[in-house]
């Protein structure tokens, strides 16, 4: 009983402690909502009544106890409020700006997992030859260079310099396809470089191990193909710990899609918690770390759940 | 690939247009749209409290219409009020309100509808609402007439309602996200982040645009947004950086400057923290402000750099001498003030403005051979807002659109001032001798002696004023801005 309640318990604990960590640290930061609602002219005693009414309003002149009290019991029924700043639900303004995000980490991965899988075992295949010692060093430079770097790079050449693609803004799949993979094409490829970093030396660790043990030696003996070898037999084990790599990565790719949303204008979920924190505007910054914090521990129960299904071995 | 989607665009449309025996711009313009470009989002939509300069151009004076508006020289010309009367003493004001203007929720813009939306703008107060709490009773002898009379002369008064939007009635609960005027563009939809949708009003009761659809991007980046004018996703870039404009390519583009321009920056130099308490200390920083390196380092040359806080363009500008650029007077006006020597001031600075922060190294390096140390404090805008609000800081910059009537200068930027630290009762006494005469003379004698006073005692400094500009593709036509940096949407067109 206790067992099967413990990853539930694991999740709420995670979850109380993220919101209330944010919940503090918003109100610790200097910077009044309600000033910054108002502009450089709040201090007039003429707005002194208007700027007491938004303090009421958004319960910011209560006690910060209270105020948590408050923000926890709406967060139970499914509350998460309206933004302080334009006053539309929180629920909404995250709806509008999550398939952005969403787009543009599934893309990110789907483009960078079989890039990663050949060049991490084609390497693993060739140890130690220059094809290999180049696959390395790419893949560690890829980890190493911030995004807002390559992404600024991209911009510049196919954006500024050429005009060949979009420098910024964002089409929707469901309305303008072409428009969605223009404007997708720079961010998602930004965002895969990492990722094609992280996943290929992970691939090339487990492929490595993979082709030194038992099964390999005796396969080989018997006179099975190199390429078979590789892609059938030693695939199987060395590709299924990746699926837990790719759920754990995915906090990673949330933040870099802040940045990468940033740099190319896309209307997302990370550009609108950025927004939201640079105007104090408290219940969407709350709103946008809560979603993020569900969608990355649920995203890595996922990965746990079909990892187990695939290695039975893992499951004891 | 990317190029040639709007000339495929524009060619069929004209093929339609030509089919129909139609003149082919025409038709074109009407479905067309003008897509502007602009710094940042906006995400509050109530007129009476958003006072940026960048939703005043594109919200307050589309989507809404003030009894009184500006032209392109600021000259107060009739809006809503089709005719105005101001009775000699300048105390009552009578408004004729245009046949046949509708709200975009199909109200009627009546006498009570644009009290109720008056006497609401003078319950919020502060800068726009302000004024109004002068008024002392909102009368409609009948349904086109309203007459608001005054407790004393006001002689800026209309000015002052030309930033007083008039919404419908019944939208004040939720104005904040879903605004509703009577202006010639009808408000559509907000993404945040991504597009703010206007439409034409086709209702409108003056001459309509000649576009269908307004489309406002936030753009953060100006050399982002200039890319984007140069590849045919924006028409307009409404607030690009001096450097950006610098590098225009005017074959690509064109840029487009107001008349003159009425944004002033200025250094406030009386906070709560009192460290520029003596007149003396901020006469030496004034001596060591090198007004020619600064314009020609930080504004590439450009703007009026005077001592005077009023805009030149102003009617009762003063040319002035101030505390020219002179380091020997400085340590003069330094020793005279008795601080000690290698005293700390910290200036602050909002970030997002590198010409604010290379005006505050310029000065830094004349004031060290002063003994006076500069600390030029960068911070975003809540850090830089809150301190600026409550006054806790040691001298600040800041900058301000001021109005044709210079009253604004003291309302907005000096108030804050003599309501704390700057203790002057002659200056209380003359701004309000300048609010109750509408004797142009007597008034321009009065500004003199204001700006006289404030050059001398230094509670706030100004720089110089802000070269405005925006940039516009070479298809839009009749585009220009005022002179408080508002690009003006309403009468553009666009040609193929």
């Amino acid at each position: 009983m206790l067992r099967t309640a413990a990853p539930y318990l694991r999740f709420f604990l995670i979850l109380w402690i993220v919101v209330t960590v944010v919940f503090i640290s918003l109100r610790l930061a200097p910077g009044d909502p309600a000033v910054l609602l108002l502009g450089p002219t709040a201090g007039r005693q003429d707005v002194a009544e208007n700027l007491a009414d938004i303090r009421e309003r958004y319960g910011l002149d209560r006690p910060m106890i209270v105020q948590y009290g408050i923000y926890l019991t709406d967060i139970v029924t499914g509350d998460l409020g309206n933004s302080n700043r334009s006053d539309r639900p929180v629920i909404g303004l995250i709806a509008t700006a999550a398939p952005v995000t969403i787009n543009l980490i599934l893309l990110s991965i789907l483009v960078a997992i079989p890039i990663a899988v050949f060049l991490g075992m084609t390497a693993a295949r060739y140890r130690n030859s220059p094809y290999d010692i180049t696959v390395r060093g790419v893949a560690t430079l890829a980890m190493a260079i911030p995004s807002f770097w390559i992404g600024l790079l991209f911009l510049n050449f196919f954006a500024i310099s050429t005009i060949w693609l979009p420098a910024s803004g964002y089409a929707p799949l469901s309305e303008d396809p072409l428009g969605f993979l223009r404007h997708m094409l720079l961010p998602v490829t930004t965002l895969a470089i990492y990722l094609v970093g992280t996943l290929t030396r992970f691939v090339y660790t487990e492929t490595a191990d993979t082709l030194e043990q038992d099964y390999i030696t005796v396969s080989r003996a018997m006179g099975i193909r190199p390429r078979s070898l590789l892609f059938r037999f030693a695939a199987r084990n060395s590709l299924t710990p990746m699926i837990i790599v790719v759920g754990v990565e995915i906090g990673t790719l949330i933040g870099g899609a802040v940045i990468v949303e940033e740099v190319f204008g896309l209307p997302g979920l990370g550009r609108l918690l950025l927004n939201a924190v640079l105007g104090r505007d408290y219940p969407l910054v709350q709103g946008c770390v809560l979603a993020i914090t569900v969608a990355v521990i649920l995203l890595n129960l996922l990965a746990e759940f079909i990892y187990r299904r695939l290695n039975p071995q893992a499951a004891e | 690939m990317h190029m040639y989607r709007p000339i495929k665009v524009a060619s069929v449309a004209g093929f339609v247009a030509c089919a129909l025996g139609m003149s082919a711009p025409a038709a074109w313009a009407d479905e067309s749209t003008l897509t502007v470009a602009l710094s940042g989002d906006i995400d509050n939509f109530d007129p009476a409290t958003n006072q940026l300069i960048a939703f005043q151009a594109a919200i307050a004076t589309t989507v809404f219409d003030s009894l009184v508006g500006y032209d392109a020289d600021l000259n107060v010309v009739p809006r809503l009020a089709e005719t105005y009367e101001v009775n000699e003493d300048a105390s009552v004001f009578t408004f004729d309100l245009v046949d046949g203007a509708t709200f975009h929720n199909g109200e009627a813009v009546d006498a009570a509808a644009v009290i109720s939306s008056l006497q609401r703008s003078a319950e919020l107060g502060g800068v726009f609402g302000g004024p109004l709490q002068a008024v002392t009773s909102f009368d409609a002898p009948d349904a086109d007439t309203v007459v608001l009379t005054l407790n004393a002369s006001y002689a800026p008064f209309l000015t002052a309602l030309t930033n007083v939007a008039i919404l419908a009635p019944s939208s004040y609960e939720n104005a904040v996200s879903t605004p509703i005027g009577s202006g010639p563009f009808v408000f559509e939809s907000w993404t945040p982040n991504d597009s703010i949708v206007l439409s034409r009003n086709e209702d409108y009761w003056g001459a309509k645009p000649a576009y269908g659809q307004l489309v406002f991007k936030p753009i953060p980046d100006p050399q982002v947004a200039l890319t984007n004018l140069y590849a045919g996703e924006v028409d307009v870039v409404a607030e690009p950086s001096t450097a950006v404009v610098a590098q225009t390519d005017e074959g690509r583009a064109q840029i487009i400057r107001p008349s003159a321009s009425n944004s002033v920056v200025y250094i406030e130099m009386m906070g709560t923290k009192g460290t520029l308490a003596n007149v003396h200390l901020r006469r030496a920083l004034a001596h060591a402000f090198d007004r020619e390196a600064v314009k020609a380092v930080a504004y590439g040359g450009q703007g009026d750099s005077v001592p005077s806080p009023l805009p030149t363009s102003s009617f009762v500008y003063a040319d002035l001498e101030g505390f020219p650029f002179d380091l020997d007077k400085a340590r003069e006006e330094f020793a005279a003030s008795g601080a000690a020597e290698g005293i700390e001031v910290d200036l602050e600075v909002l970030a997002g403005f590198p010409e604010a922060e290379q005006m505050g190294r310029i000065w830094q390096a004349s004031l060290a051979q002063v003994g006076i140390k500069l600390n030029v404090v960068v911070s975003e805008l809540s850090v830089w807002l809150d301190r600026y609000v409550s006054r806790n800081y040691d001298m600040t910059w800041n900058f301000f659109g001021v109005s044709p009537d210079p009253h604004s200068f003291f309302d907005v930027i000096m108030r804050p001032h003599l309501e704390g630290e700057y203790q002057n009762q002659e200056v209380v006494d003359l701004v309000r001798q300048g609010i109750e005469t509408s004797d142009m003379d007597e008034r321009k004698a009065i500004y003199t002696q204001l700006q006289e006073i404030v050059v001398a005692d230094l509670p706030v400094m100004a720089v110089q004023s802000r070269p405005i500009a925006s940039i516009a593709s070479n298809s839009v036509e009749g585009f220009a801005m005022n002179p408080l940096g508002w690009p003006l949407y309403k009468g553009v067109s666009k040609s193929e």
